[in-house]
């Protein structure tokens, strides 16, 4: 068996007395997807934000690819190649969606100032490189015929997507989506669920989805952890966990 | 009140336009660093100020005469503008940048009284004289005769604000920095380098402090230490007015600020002009913290 | 970082000790064989060389008066105090000189404004204090007896100007333009009414603010306003930028101006714009020459009148404090006995209400970078 590319033992914070989590624990293979459900409140998103180092752990030891990863800085996790998405969407309003991607793209790009003054070879062969990449998720998100609309301006599932494809563009090795079809309809997660499903075969990503659609869950996520109250309560296949009595009790009996 | 003519009114029109073009570059240079800092440069005038005076110092060693003093001059100040906002983010900035944001905003203060008392003890307290080889004498505009000089200010400051649009919007830097003005926190897990994209913010917008200093001084023929402090106030006028984090309506309300503070002078009283545009700042700080040209900031958690 | 920090202590230590030690040294003079005297001004910001000219003229004197064995063998020391040129300062710093009991008289404060602010406050200390510069003629008439003025009022020069103009140069239309303080407005005021009494008219009365650095407002009214002649209740650096971008907007005109302006930095300030300038100021008699002639062997500049005016006035107290005795009282009544002492700017007296007599006027213009004696 592989090594685990995310690895969480143990994981508590607290909040002025309050636990909002509690002994969380994840094992994030390379290439699976991970769901994260529960009723609001849980502690979801402070898991998110404990793993993307926007929070840091009362308690406990959180492993990215080899290296420790509890106490680090949102930006040093993200080099890494962990990283996440807002429930709220945080795009650059005033840059037209092709600049979102491109901004996110452009830190890979192999060039120094001397090949950016003398336009070298490598200067061309990497900014091509670079076009095609961006065209490529531009393409695949069907965001290409908005590409030159300001992002602020657009409708929000459009908005999502950009968000996500923002984040591709930094080529992560895992993500973390937080309620990426919030606000949606049944055809747009519908179209997001495919986009994410390509997204994920083509660069090989692992991904932990927050998500209250759980068509999307059933469909993309190998696996499910659910919590309530800061503790997981159980975790399994999507079919093993919707069929256990305490997620129906705690989190789907209140749904229906 | 005196009669209202075309002539004076053109000239007027053209006097406001040149100093707001002035407080324009001076509110670009503060929202573009107060954009991807989120902290008032209270030091930018100093700048200015710091700029005018090493200017006018290397004034005598410059070989040319004429236009090309004139342009000499600006390049020069736009490089020790942008050398000198370097030096102050580097020693003053980047070491508080994990502090909060008001340790930054007492250092900025402290600075620019340091820079102030620097100045005058270096040059001293009195008024220097600044004067140009370059006297460009008069335009006929219609029936109006005004300074040409005025309209080279203007002309002048319009085209750099062109440069820096274009530097904004067509650049991997560029981008690069409205990315960070617009969420530094996203930007940097986007692996943006945001200590060198403030870096940068801080050269392009003391560049264009040191370039408004210059054309300042050239115009009301002075140079001293006390200048900055006129400047910051109005370009941070122009700034709030605009609208804060709206770099397009820095520049616009700095145009407009011009305009309306020379016909305040005229029509209502100089004693009064800047306690109206004071009370304005309040008034639009109190009832529209976006700015009159600006967007609502959206709420973030 | 510690070496920093220790080295940046040891530098405020340092200075804290010489400012100490100035005071100790200052305390351990102020015995019965010492007259000091309190020179007042701004000593920082844009007007201090104003107040660098007072403790320059003053320091001058007494090393004059010392040398030739003092007042009855009391030497004359000079201190001085940084009003900063602000009304609030004035106030405080005022307060300070009078309740400090070694000083027995001051002089100074620099424009109309902070004397008015100073005035009540030595009053109540009971220590005299003479004007130098400011020139608002109702300083003097306010019944204080322990205010005196060696310096003239602005009524003379500006009336004096204002008959220079209408009826000798026959220019009768004139704009002004002054600044907005208790000094420009009594000015301009003497100006406007005689200008008026001559039959003149004031096409364009254009007040502005101090600290002003841009008169565009001001320049574009000028320019459209017919003027033969513009005079300036200003001092010099308002006067030499105002001129300086008014010529530089296309303004032709002559260009008349207060007595405030006669300084080097007029024409350093003005430069070419400001040639051909013209002001009037009290006539200066040979032991003006000869004062001014020292000045400039120790400091190799030409003297500002005020100067001139602290010299004197340090005379002034000097003779007092022999004549009445070396108390406040005592310098006080000093004063109003003086009756054509000689002085720097020739033998003084002082009127009922303590205003130096001044009756002679010349008129000066700046060319080629320096004020000359002008005759119509």
């Amino acid at each position: 068996m592989t090594e685990a590319l995310l690895t969480v033992r143990d994981l508590w914070k607290e909040f002025d007395g309050i636990q909002a989590v509690r002994g969380f624990e994840l094992d994030l293979y390379p290439g699976e997807v991970v769901g994260l459900i529960g009723p609001n409140g849980a502690g979801k998103s402070t898991v998110v934000n404990l793993l993307s180092g926007f929070h840091r752990p009362s308690r406990g030891r959180i492993t990215f690819a080899g290296h420790d990863i509890s106490q680090a800085r949102p930006d040093r996790i993200a080099q890494l190649g962990l990283v996440r998405t807002f429930q709220h969407i945080r795009l650059f309003s005033e840059l037209t969606v092709r600049q979102n991607v491109e901004v996110a793209a452009a830190p890979r790009l192999q060039i120094s100032t001397i090949d950016v003054a003398l336009r070298t070879r490598r200067y061309r062969r990497e900014v091509e490189r670079w076009r095609q990449e961006v065209d490529e998720l531009l393409e695949a998100s069907g965001l290409m015929a908005i590409q030159d609309r300001p992002a602020g301006v657009l409708p929000y599932g459009d908005q999502r997507r950009v968000e996500i494809i923002r984040a591709l563009a930094t080529q992560p090795r895992a993500l973390l989506l937080d309620e990426p079809a919030a606000g949606m309809n049944e055809s747009e997660a519908a179209a997001l669920s495919d986009f994410l499903e390509w997204a994920q075969g083509r660069y090989g990503l692992s991904l932990v989805l927050i998500e209250h659609h759980l068509d999307v869950v059933e469909r993309l996520c190998q696996r499910v952890i659910v919590m309530d109250q800061g503790a997981i309560i159980v975790s399994g296949t999507p079919e093993e966990v919707t069929q256990h009595p305490e997620v129906i009790r705690a989190y789907l009996g209140e749904a229906a | 009140m005196d009669s209202v003519t075309i002539p004076v009114l053109v000239d007027q029109l053209v006097s406001g336009l040149a100093i707001g073009g002035v407080y324009g570059l001076v509110a670009l240079g503060f929202a573009l660093i107060f954009g991807v800092l989120r902290v008032a440069q209270f030091a930018h005038g100093e700048v200015y100020m710091l700029v005018a005076f090493l200017v006018l110092t290397a004034l005598p060693a410059l070989p040319l005469g004429g236009f090309s003093q004139f342009g000499l001059v600006l390049v020069l100040a736009l490089f020790l503008g942008a050398a000198i906002g370097l030096a102050v983010e580097r020693v003053v900035f980047r070491p508080l940048m994990a502090a909060p944001h008001i340790a930054a905003i007492i250092s900025a203060i402290g600075l620019s009284i340091a820079l102030q008392y620097l100045a005058a003890f270096l040059w001293g307290a009195e008024l220097h004289p600044f004067v140009l080889n370059w006297a460009p004498g008069n335009l006929t505009l219609g029936p109006a005769t005004i300074p040409a000089f005025k309209v080279v200010i203007f002309v002048t400051a319009l085209a750099l604000l062109a440069g820096l649009q274009l530097v904004l919007r067509r650049t991997q830097l560029g981008r690069a920095i409205r990315a960070t003005a617009s969420d530094p926190e996203t930007a940097r897990l986007m692996g943006i380098n945001t200590i060198r994209i403030i870096a940068a913010a801080f050269a392009v917008g003391s560049a264009f402090a040191g370039a408004a200093g210059v054309l300042v001084a050239a115009l009301y023929g002075v140079v001293y230490s006390s200048m900055g402090i006129a400047a910051l106030v109005k370009g941070y006028t122009a700034t709030v007015i605009g609208g804060v984090g709206n770099l397009v309506g820095a520049v616009i309300s700095g145009l407009l600020l011009g305009v309306f503070e020379v016909l305040l002078e005229s029509y209502v009283s100089p004693k009064w002009s800047d306690a109206i545009i004071f009370a304005l700042l309040i008034g639009v700080l109190v009832l529209r913290p976006q700015g009159l040209l600006g967007r609502a900031i959206p709420e973030r958690l | 970082m510690n070496i920093v920090r220790s080295r940046l202590l040891a530098l405020v230590l340092a200075a804290a000790f010489i400012l100490v030690g100035c005071d100790i040294g200052g305390l351990a003079g102020a015995g019965g064989d010492q007259i000091k005297i309190a020179v007042v001004g701004p000593m920082s910001g844009d007007a201090a060389t104003y107040g660098q000219d007072f403790v320059r003229g003053a320091q001058m004197a007494a090393e004059k008066i010392n040398a030739a064995g003092g007042v009855d063998g009391k030497e004359i020391v000079i201190e001085q105090f940084d009003d900063r040129n602000d009304t609030t300062e004035t106030a405080n710093i005022a307060q300070r000189i009078g309740s400090d009991s070694s000083i027995l008289a001051s002089m100074g404060h620099f424009t109309s404004s902070t004397v008015y602010a100073a005035m009540p406050i030595y009053k109540a200390n009971g220590l005299p204090l003479v004007v130098i510069s400011a020139s608002d003629p109702k300083i003097t008439q306010q019944g204080n007896e322990w205010v005196f003025r060696v310096s003239p009022t602005n009524d003379l020069g500006a009336q004096a100007t204002a008959d220079l103009l209408v009826q000798q140069l026959g220019l009768t239309r004139i704009a002004t333009f002054y600044l907005n303080t208790d000094f420009g407005k009594s000015e301009h005021q003497y100006f406007v009414e005689r200008v008026q009494q001559n039959g003149g008219t004031i096409v364009l009365d254009e007040p502005y603010q101090p600290d002003t650095k841009d008169f565009t407002s001001g320049i574009i009214k000028l320019k459209n306003a017919g003027a033969e002649a513009v005079y300036l209740s200003s001092y010099y650096n308002d006067a030499a930028l105002l001129i300086k971008q008014a010529v530089a907007s296309g303004v032709q005109t002559r260009w008349f101006a207060s007595a405030a302006i006669i300084s080097n930095q007029f024409p350093e300030v003005g430069g070419e714009a400001v040639e051909g300038v013209i002001t009037a100021r009290v006539a200066q008699g040979e032991n003006w020459e000869a004062v001014a002639a020292e000045y400039r062997q120790k400091y190799g500049a030409e003297p500002t009148p005020f100067v001139i005016y602290a010299y004197a006035a340090t005379q002034a107290i000097a003779e007092a404090a022999r004549q009445g005795g070396a108390t406040r009282d005592g310098i006080r009544q000093g004063l109003e006995a003086i009756e054509n002492l000689d002085t720097a700017i020739g033998p003084l007296s002082f009127d009922q209400n303590r205003q130096a007599i001044y009756t002679e006027f010349e008129f000066l213009i700046v060319q080629d970078g320096q004020f000359k004696p002008w005759t119509p």
